[in-house]
């Protein structure tokens, strides 16, 4: 405290004597883990008004009023240093680890960590960028409070569902909004992007954060930054893994074949359900496929990528080009990747312009999953009998016995194609005006293009192709063509400025306009009986074949119009108010209600400044507390359709010729959900730095639910979308790191993440009224899609029958929907992380965990393999201890019972798991090594992603976003890579 | 420097004070009901996509309609090796206010296109096409309610003043909650409709769409229901002509293969694209090439089709199903050839009928002219139907009982039977012996007997509307 009272004495000094004593001091800027130069070290004047940066030797020159001026360094990712410009010859920067003075992405505005007063979350590129997964979002898992993100799939390119601080919507979409550089891009659509480009990846969860995105906010906002080009010597580097995934162990274990055998003709019924003769059952025996290894098989991995950054002191550049390549689990799966970038920035006087921008090009290859399909093959490894063989002796495909299709045959013959293309871009043009120092204009153009080009073709000789379904199409081609074009165009005037010293004032105001367009078109062809496997092998349709082509296409367009603004003012250095103000039009909603208005305060105040607190501050009890609150609304737009409030119809089609259909009642008044957030918390480091911890507390209410209220059915329609409801969410986020041990040899750190949230109902249309859908209850006191069933009892061991609990507890042997009962939400609500690295010399070895807690699953895989009426195909293990004589313990009820129900507790399971998600061990080569080939670093790597998994859950993997495991499950990879990184 | 200044703010300005207009944004692929009746052609497609909602309704003419009316009835029995579909509601009575959700909001689905029609279309010039177009949806709209009101209610002959059926919704306004219609001024109100829509609609408007004799022929039908039978006949015989178009033995077959328009007022297309072939699934499945039934002609009623009567081997093929011998109804088979199995128009109402109608009429009028001209009309019918036929001369309740006879046997599998024991205040008595198989063994119902005057008569409305809409009351005994 005493030494900022000083500094702050000798800043009042120096400005009030600055025009008296100038002079000119140099020096330069190094790193201070490896002492090479830093180029593009801001170097200011405290106090004052003169800045340079760096030149590409790290040298820097600039006029001081006196010696004993003092000058501020700073550079992303380092800590900022203030030094007396008599000692500044020779300054070290080190990376930067104190909590409290990193600078972060806020959104529209750049800020010191500590004038944060919303709760920003921030994952750096080196904890994304090698990890081995094409889609961004899957890398965030566990690495930040607050955000919840479940990998539903494991199908290369597969994004995760992302969830920041609770769902507040029933209706409506819960998926964060997502910014490059600026430019919104869609949600779940990120493995076209090249994640070893981004820089930084902020997490804005709270009001203050969210509500300078208005009508978009309210589920949090993701802001991605990428690289930028770093003045100076062109540095290169090439980063390479390879590696293998395999799937993982498979928890619901079906019957081999002594056990299928066993159970067909001893347990189910005591019939021989085939008529097997004994030579039949002597044939079979032999035969024991493991239908995990028919489907499954070693994935690869490998990636390739070479950037280049550099440029004059006026220009600046950054470029990438990226390959990956991976191969599934699961046969004939996989994606490549091809992408690129150029970031460029260049000052002109008072201008600055540049340009970022990437494309990429993706080739997926994926198979069906996440469905109950018979065809599709996930989910013949749970029901494809063990004596049965995918091939034949002579190598054709095996008809199945119990008329399921082949699904290998399935696989191998059928294909499910996709190419994106994706941009990604924009270009800004900056002035900072000469006349009033502090006031700059802003315009930043840009947009998300995406195009995706499907190919889906099905043999004739697979179900898929000539099903029942299917009869008479004799395979098909289906060929798809979408593209999706959103542009961001944002107009900003700031002006930032310093009053008495005591005051930092900055004021924005902002103009923006948001527009996205959607086409697609698409045909399907039948008849493949030629010889191509293309649109060549189309057979021409006429109602004499049958092959008549189906043919579509759709388009949708959505706007937003925007105005805002945004006043930080900052005193002493501690105490900051920071408040948003935005009105957004948006072409989603009703006349009565095309604007609305969002707007947030927030306050943080660095406690460890005041007098008060010096002592706590120099015994190192606190060496920085910061108090933050906040509190404020931003809203949610996303429903289904671009034209909800409108009375709209449909083409139809009647004897052959079309006709409209009305789709839609007119809702005038319809209106954004609106989440109104309150959040305070505590970050604090202590221990002379080395242990760090955020705390936080938010309250969030979603009100103007979408909600469909009833009508009567006389009108033709049920209900009508429309504002109402309430939906709670509130919790507690937890954050620590700390440094264990810090030596110069060895260091070891450790951190973990924390979240609770409680998410509850509170209002629904009509009091009393629940809103059933599927398995879920949507209840007012309960939180969202919990689930209500029947609690099972497991089996009456007098008679085989399965037992139920009544609603009061009672047990019966009678089904009844009434004895419903709320048993969980698939809601987690307890979720996080934690992780721990060791340092010794240049050997480094981190690792890092995530866990759900408290969370249920309906698993629906296990209804399919649990039913006895579907003896016919294979089925679970455990199905060998049903019930089959009076005093038999089990949960399987006898089989010969002609009654299944799966509407029970029976098949929900705890969906708790503990994951190691990644662990990764490197070494950097000692520069005299490196240095021969006349490389800065190089660094080998061994990791391994989702290597262990602790679950009780019966299936490949318990990340089920749904909450319902359909079946089908395409489990995350566990992927081991090895990897280099060489910069020059 | 200040020029570039200037410049920056102009521009900022410029496209900020053109951004209103950015919100202006249309649908692509839908529109709204503001552009959607403007013009001729417009109105053309909204009457397509009313035709389009009794095509697709899960619950009429493309649904279950063909089958519901026997399935609750005595025409058909239960295959216990089927898939048991429509068993537990229906064909057991024990429906509840889930099961009927789809009668009654499918039919306020049809309804409400009439309605935007009708509200729509005085924007349209006076004219040929604006009378033929309203004349369609009024007739439309009518049709529909007295098929739901055979679903829920009493009769019109059965009703007294205060028994009720469905409301007679006439407006596109979705916060309606509109009560129960008493039935009688119900009955008036689908007349005047059909009467309305008789005068305005054209005489030929295609296959597929309502005409004027189609109109007439729904009046026959309706006034049948109500017991006036003097304005049935005349509807009958406006709907008929001079000489009524009745296909002969050896055309009635193309009838159920849509070779033919003859003997068909309207029915509901249903093309070799749209592809539905619930009208056939409703009765069976094909299953290694053999019929696999949901539903079997009941034992008495095989009976009653007397082999030289066209209708028993254009309705009914006896074959074995996993070895066991079975009566079949293949009267919605399809069109054949390569054609997907199942997939058939709808008929909605067919010349046959309207005789059949005229002639009860005629019967019940107690005239002998009416009692001659009935016997007439059954001897046309029947001339048409029985190979060798030689006309009867019958009287009294014989006469009577043979037009019924043949009423039963014309429309069987038609969605006719149980609203017509329902008109003539008859119970329901299944053969409680006899079983599915073709020789009278297997399983008999277990629930043989609906008693005249139950509840089951009545289906219950939908819980769904009865929670929200409270004006709106449950059948009794629900």
């Amino acid at each position: 405290m005493k030494k900022l009272v000083q500094s702050l004495f000798i800043l009042l000094f120096v400005a009030l004597n600055a025009i008296a004593q100038e002079r000119t001091v140099t020096g330069v800027v190094t790193s201070a883990e490896d002492g090479l130069p830093l180029p593009g070290v801001s170097v200011r004047v405290k106090g004052g008004t003169a800045s340079t940066q760096t030149n590409a030797n790290g040298q820097y020159s600039i006029s001081v009023p006196s010696a004993t001026s003092i000058l501020i360094f700073s550079f992303i990712g380092t800590e900022t240093r203030e030094l007396p410009a008599s000692t500044a010859k020779a300054v070290a920067l080190s990376t930067d680890n104190k909590q409290l003075s990193e600078v972060i992405i806020t959104g529209y505005t750049t800020q010191n960590k500590r004038t944060v007063a919303g709760s920003v979350a921030t994952v750096g590129s080196q904890d994304l960028e090698r990890v081995p997964i094409a889609s961004f979002d899957q890398a965030l898992q566990g690495r930040a409070p607050g955000i919840l993100v479940q990998a539903q799939s494991g199908q290369p390119g597969a994004a995760a569902s992302v969830v920041i601080r609770g769902k507040g919507s029933i209706v409506g979409s819960n998926a964060p909004l997502y910014l490059v550089d600026g430019m919104e891009i869609s949600n779940a659509d990120f493995a076209t992007l090249n994640t070893a480009d981004f820089e930084s990846v902020s997490i804005l969860k709270d009001a203050i954060s969210t509500s300078q995105y208005g009508s978009r906010g309210a589920n949090g906002v993701v802001v991605i930054t990428t690289k930028k080009g770093k003045s100076g010597k062109v540095r290169l580097s090439y980063d390479t893994q390879y590696g293998f995934s395999q799937a993982p162990d498979n928890k619901l274990r079906v019957m081999n074949t002594e056990e299928k055998l066993r159970y067909e003709l001893d347990i189910v019924g005591n019939e021989n359900l085939y008529d097997w003769s004994a030579a039949d059952l002597e044939e079979l025996r032999k035969i024991n496929t493991d239908w995990e290894d028919v489907f499954f098989q070693t994935g690869q991995t490998q990636s390739h990528q070479l950037s280049a950054s550099g440029g004059s002191e006026k220009t600046t550049y950054f470029l990438s080009g990226s390959i990956f390549d991976q191969t599934g689990t699961v046969r004939n799966t996989g994606l490549k990747r091809y992408t690129g970038r150029a970031n460029l920035e260049s000052t002109a006087g008072d201008f600055k312009f540049g340009i970022n921008s990437t494309l990429g090009y993706s080739d997926f290859s994926n198979t069906s999953e996440n469905d109950a399909v018979i065809s599709t093959p996930l989910n013949a490894i749970r029901w494809s009998n063990p004596y049965e063989k995918p091939y034949q002796d002579d190598g054709s495909y095996t008809q199945i016995v119990s008329g399921q299709p082949n699904a290998l045959q399935e696989l191998l013959e059928n294909n499910n194609l996709r190419q994106q293309l994706k941009g990604v871009g924009n270009i800004f043009i900056n002035y900072d005006a000469p006349f009033l120092k502090g006031l700059s204009f802003k315009t930043i153009w840009g947009g998300d293009y995406t195009s995706n080009e499907t190919t889906a073709y099905v043999d004739p000789t697979t179900r898929l192709g000539n099903g029942a379904a299917t009869i008479g199409r004799a395979g098909s081609l289906s060929r798809g063509y979408s593209r999706s074009f959103r542009y961001t165009g944002t107009n900003s005037i700031t002006y930032k400025t310093t009053i008495n010293t005591d005051h930092d004032l900055s004021v924005g105001l902002y103009n923006e306009i948001v527009n996205r367009k959607f086409r697609s078109f698409s045909f399907s062809g039948f008849g493949l009986r030629g010889a191509f496997e293309n649109e060549a092998g189309i057979t021409p349709g006429n109602t004499t074949n049958g092959f008549i082509p189906l043919v579509g296409g759709n388009g949708t367009e959505n706007a937003l119009v925007s105005y805002f603004g945004n006043v930080q003012y900052g005193y002493k250095n501690k105490l900051f108010v920071d408040g948003w103000l935005r009105r957004d039009g948006s072409s989603r909603f009703g006349s009565a209600n095309k604007y609305a208005n969002f707007g947030s305060i927030g306050l943080s105040w660095i406690v460890t400044e005041e007098g008060f607190m010096s002592s706590l501050k120099e015994s190192n009890i606190f060496n920085e507390l910061k108090f933050k609150a906040s509190y404020g609304s931003s809203g949610n737009q996303a429903l289904t359709t671009d034209f909800a409030p409108y009375e709209l119809y449909n083409r139809s089609v009647y004897n052959g010729i079309g006709g409209l259909v009305q789709v839609s009642l007119e809702n005038p008044t319809l209106r954004w959900e609106r989440r109104t957030t309150f959040n305070t918390g505590i970050e604090f480091s202590t221990l002379n730095g080395r242990l760090r911890v955020t705390a936080e507390y938010y309250n969030a209410i979603t009100s103007d639910l979408f909600l469909n209220r009833q009508l009567s059915r006389t009108s033709g329609f049920n209900s009508l979308n429309t504002n109402i409801g309430k939906l709670q969410n509130k919790g507690f986020e937890f954050f620590l790191d700390g440094d264990l041990v810090k030596t110069k040899n060895f260091s070891w750190n450790a951190n973990v993440s924390l979240t609770f949230n409680d998410n509850k109902i509170k209002e629904l249309v009509t009091e009393g009224e629940d809103i059933e859908n599927g398995i879920y209850i949507n209840r007012v006191g309960e939180p969202i899609n919990t689930i209500y069933l029947v609690r099972y009892a497991g089996v009456n061991p007098t008679n085989g029958q399965p037992q139920f609990l009544t609603k009061d507890g009672q047990i019966t042997n009678t089904y009844d929907p009434n004895d419903r009962v709320t048993v969980g939400s698939v809601e987690a609500p307890l979720f996080g992380g934690f992780g721990t690295g060791f340092k010794y010399k240049n050997l480094e070895l981190n690792a890092f965990f995530s866990f759900v807690v408290g969370n249920e699953v309906y698993n629906n895989d296990r209804v399919n393999i649990e039913n006895p009426q579907y003896a016919s195909d294979n089925l679970a293990a455990v199905m060998l201890t049903a019930w089959q004589k009076p005093g038999d313990i089990t949960q399987i009820p006898d089989p010969s019972l002609p009654w299944f129900n799966d509407n029970t507790t029976r098949m929900v399971e705890s969906g708790d798991f503990l994951r190691l998600r990644n662990v990764n061990l490197s070494y950097t080569l000692p520069k005299s090594i490196s240095n021969r080939i006349k490389s800065n670093s190089m660094r080998l790597f061994v990791q391994g992603q989702n290597l262990v998994t602790w679950t009780k859950f019966q299936g490949f993997d318990p990340e089920i976003s749904t909450g319902i495991l359909t079946g089908a499950q395409y489990p995350a990879l566990r992927t081991v890579t090895f990897g280099l990184n060489i910069g020059f | 420097m200040r020029k570039i200044f200037y410049l920056f703010v102009a521009t900022t300005l410029s496209f900020t004070a053109c951004k209103e207009s950015e919100l202006e944004l249309f649908p692509y692929n839908q529109k709204e009901t503001s552009e959607a009746f403007n013009t001729e052609n417009d109105v053309t497609l909204a009457v397509n996509g009313m035709y389009t909602g009794i095509r697709t309704s899960g619950s009429y003419y493309s649904g279950t309609w063909n089958i519901i009316a026997d399935v609750l009835a005595d025409n058909v029995i239960l295959n216990p090796t089927g898939r048991l579909s429509l068993r537990d509601p229906f064909y057991e009575w024990r429906y509840t206010g889930e099961s009927t959700y789809g009668l009654f909001t499918g039919g306020y689905t049809i309804v409400r296109r009439a309605n935007a029609i009708l509200e729509n279309v005085n924007s349209l010039n006076d004219g040929a096409f604006k009378n033929d177009v309203k004349g369609q949806a009024l007739a439309i709209r009518a049709m529909t309610y007295f098929d739901m009101s055979r679903v829920y209610s009493k009769t019109y002959l059965n009703a007294s003043a205060t028994d009720s059926t469905v409301a007679y919704v006439t407006t596109t306004d979705p916060t309606i909650m509109p009560s129960k219609e008493p039935v009688r001024p119900f009955y008036d109100k689908v007349i005047a409709d059909l009467v309305e829509a008789e005068s305005l609609i054209n005489v030929n408007n295609g296959v597929g769409k309502l005409n004027k004799a189609a109109v007439q022929g729904l009046l026959s039908r309706v006034y049948l229901y109500k017991g006036d039978y003097a304005a049935c006949i005349a509807s009958a015989t406006s709907a008929l002509g001079t000489t009524p178009n009745l296909p002969n033995i050896t055309n009635f077959p193309l009838i159920w293969r849509d070779a033919t328009e003859a003997g068909v007022l309207f029915k509901i297309r249903n093309t070799t694209l749209d592809a539905s072939n619930t009208l056939g699934v409703n009765y069976y499945q094909t299953v290694g090439g053999g019929i696999r039934s949901e539903y079997v002609v009941d034992f008495d009623l095989f009976n009653m089709y007397a082999n030289n009567d066209v209708r028993k081997s254009t309705y009914i093929s006896t074959s074995p199903f996993n070895g066991v011998s079975q009566n079949h109804v293949v009267k919605y088979a399809g069109r054949g050839g390569t054609a997907q199995a199942g997939v058939l128009d709808a008929k909605v109402i067919r010349t046959a009928e309207v005789l059949l109608n005229r002639a009860e009429a005629n019967y019940r009028l107690g005239t002998s002219a009416g009692a001659t001209a009935a016997l007439a009309d059954l001897n046309l019918l029947k001339a048409n139907r029985y190979t060798g036929h030689v006309d009867v001369v019958l009287s009294g309740q014989a006469l009577l009982d043979e037009i019924l006879k043949e009423r039963r046997l014309e429309l069987a599998f038609e969605g006719d039977r149980f609203w017509d024991l329902k008109r003539r205040n008859l119970p329901v008595e299944r053969n409680a012996v006899r079983g599915e198989k073709a020789d009278g063994t297997g399983t008999p119902p277990v629930f043989t007997t609906m008693p005249v005057g139950d509840k089951r008569f009545l289906l219950p409305y939908p819980q769904s509307e009865l929670n929200f809409n409270k004006n709106f009351k449950q059948n009794p005994g629900y």
